[in-house]
């Protein structure tokens, strides 16, 4: 297992940015326990935090380390700042491409990684949901497999309906600035009418495998219900979880993340022995 | 540039083991221009640290990263941990084969990095330049060159050393263990004795050329002249400068990796001599004549004398 911290220059953030990543690439097995190693090229999952977070949320709050060495799967997580992953915003930064193009193609010169669709996903929770989500259907010629947990579900009064609360990111100047508009009426961001994934349904192109999952006590969830019903009706095929008394915070996702890591195609989970080997840089 | 720190689990020291690497899978492109392929899959250096240092120093006190950039290659920073990237049975910390076997693989595991030795070169600064020596000449099957800047051939120093600290850090007991012998006397000849490997490698088709700096003020000075001619009589093409009014300090490490990377850019510097003509001349490491220097480098390790 490597436990790695990077930064490089975007083309689409015309800066200077972090991930951090994680590759299955051990060879040092404790006490002989278990099967070898994956051999690259790795399969991949791109993991996205949700508004205020950083590429080190997933590493700080859950146990990918020790499931993506289990899975032997590579996990890249990169820092999208409170942006909602879109290339709308008026400041000029292409989040959207940043996630969905710039980093695949990024991270595969830099590791050694599958550039194959079948081996290429793509999960994030909260803003991180959505952007998963976006990112997924719009780049659907790159990632097979989308999992989006306890999603925020733009709709076209979302961004002139926000009251002002005291925390920023429920400022309604501050949404309107990063959707660059102030409604998502129409557009391809407005996740509940789903316009993206009808166009894609439309063209008969090839959409990726979706899986949603939301807590019961999360207010997020009539949103997330009232998108699977709708995806229902639209005839688009997905897996939806409400997951009983859980919340909106890390004590879902850490646990949510173990069941779409075994819902990914990415071949057995292995039993491995260790002995304190957790890394952190 | 992309820059990662890192860690990964280490087969031979058991233990995760941390390193910097420098890598040119990023660049500012327009829109939808395509990224560069040139150089790819990357060539590599893998650069060994001195006393006292860890993995992050190179690359934060020289311009090593700027140049890993500049040449489009890949580096990657080891630290020695004050082990002096030996092999020992004794203490169990074996650098030697933990760089060669685990951080040369684990690096071509996850990195998309070329397995060609014309492609793979090692070196290091001050302890690091005795193991970039030490490694480079065990196994010329993996790497083509050898950087060592001011480096720390300790040989005479081991055999020397008392159970007083004097200049350096270790007394001779510590030195024993990280040499893996009980009495200094068994050093001479060993694994871990680096002009075994100079002797043998010597012998070989797959002879690593040699890059060498030192600076005027360092008290190694004489220590690197003395391998620099050992070198030289076994025959070894060997690249030579000394930095006027520098010490043993990431000054004269800065002033190497400028130098070394210019020497490592060209596969043959001699045939690619246009590449030289366009550094500039500042003083104290010009370097506008590389041809003659390097062609007499090499008369002399023939013996021949030019005028």
């Amino acid at each position: 297992m490597a436990f790695v911290r990077a930064e490089f220059m975007s083309y689409s953030l015309k800066r200077t940015v972090p991930i951090t990543a994680i590759l299955p690439c051990d060879t040092a097995n404790f006490m002989n326990i278990g099967p070898q190693p994956a051999k690259p090229p790795y399969k991949t999952l791109y993991l996205l935090h949700g508004i205020y977070g950083s590429d080190m949320d997933w590493v700080a709050n859950t146990n990918i380390q020790r499931m993506a060495r289990e899975h032997q799967i590579a996990v890249i997580m990169p820092a999208a700042e409170n942006h909602f992953y879109t290339d709308k915003n008026n400041d000029g930064e292409k989040y959207g491409e940043f996630i969905g193009k710039e980093l695949p193609e990024v991270t595969r010169r830099m590791f050694q990684l599958s550039d194959k669709r079948e081996d290429t996903y793509i999960c994030g929770f909260s803003m991180g949901g959505y952007g998963a989500f976006m990112s997924g259907f719009k780049y659907h010629g790159t990632f097979s497999h989308v999992a989006c947990m306890s999603s925020v579900i733009m709709n076209p009064s979302y961004l002139s309906d926000i009251t002002v609360q005291p925390t920023p990111m429920n400022d309604r100047e501050f949404h309107q600035s990063v959707f660059g508009c102030k409604s998502v009426d129409g557009t391809e961001e407005d996740l509940c009418q789903a316009a993206l994934v009808k166009k894609l349904l439309s063209d008969k192109k090839e959409i990726p495998k979706l899986f949603m999952s939301v807590g019961t006590n999360d207010p997020l969830m009539k949103a997330n219900r009232e998108l699977h019903e709708f995806l229902e009706k639209n005839g688009v095929e997905h897996i939806y979880r409400e997951r009983e008394g859980y919340f909106h915070n890390f004590d879902f996702w850490g646990e949510e993340i173990a069941e779409i890591l075994d819902w990914l195609p990415h071949g057995e989970k292995i039993v491995i022995g260790d002995s304190g080997n957790v890394l952190g840089v | 540039m992309a820059k990662l720190r890192l860690n990964f689990m280490s087969e031979v020291l058991h233990r995760a083991v941390s390193l910097d690497v420098f890598l040119p899978a990023d660049h500012m492109v327009l829109k939808d221009g395509l990224l560069p392929e040139k150089n790819r899959p990357y060539k590599t250096l893998y650069f060994l640290e001195g006393l006292m240092g860890n993995f992050s120093g190179p690359g934060d006190y020289s311009r090593l990263q700027g140049y890993a950039e500049d040449y489009n290659i890949c580096v990657v920073v080891i630290g020695g941990e004050n082990k002096w990237y030996q092999d020992s049975v004794l203490s169990g910390d074996n650098f030697m084969e933990m760089i060669s076997r685990d951080v040369v693989n684990f690096t071509r595991r996850i990195f998309r990095l070329s397995h060609e030795r014309e492609d793979t070169y090692i070196g290091g600064f001050s302890m690091g330049g005795h193991g970039a020596a030490l490694i480079g000449l065990r196994y010329p099957e993996i790497f083509s060159k050898i950087i060592c800047l001011s480096g720390a051939f300790h040989r005479d120093v081991f055999l020397e050393s008392t159970e007083e600290l004097t200049w350096d850090l270790q007394r001779r007991t510590e030195y024993q263990t990280l040499l893996g012998v009980k009495d200094m006397d068994e050093y001479p000849d060993s694994d871990n004795d680096y002009m075994k490997w100079a002797k043998r490698t010597a012998a070989l088709d797959i002879r690593p050329e040699i890059f060498m700096c030192c600076g005027d003020k360092d008290d190694l000075l004489p220590i690197d002249e003395k391998f620099r001619q050992d070198m030289l009589n076994l025959g070894y093409g060997v690249a030579w400068r000394v930095y006027e009014g520098a010490g043993h300090s990431y000054y004269t490490c800065d002033l190497g990796v400028e130098d070394a990377f210019k020497w490592l850019r060209l596969e043959n510097f001699v045939e690619n001599y246009p590449y030289m003509t366009i550094q500039a001349d500042i003083g104290v490491h010009n370097l506008n004549n590389w041809n003659t220097w390097y062609n007499l480098e090499k008369d002399a390790s023939q013996g021949i004398k030019r005028t």
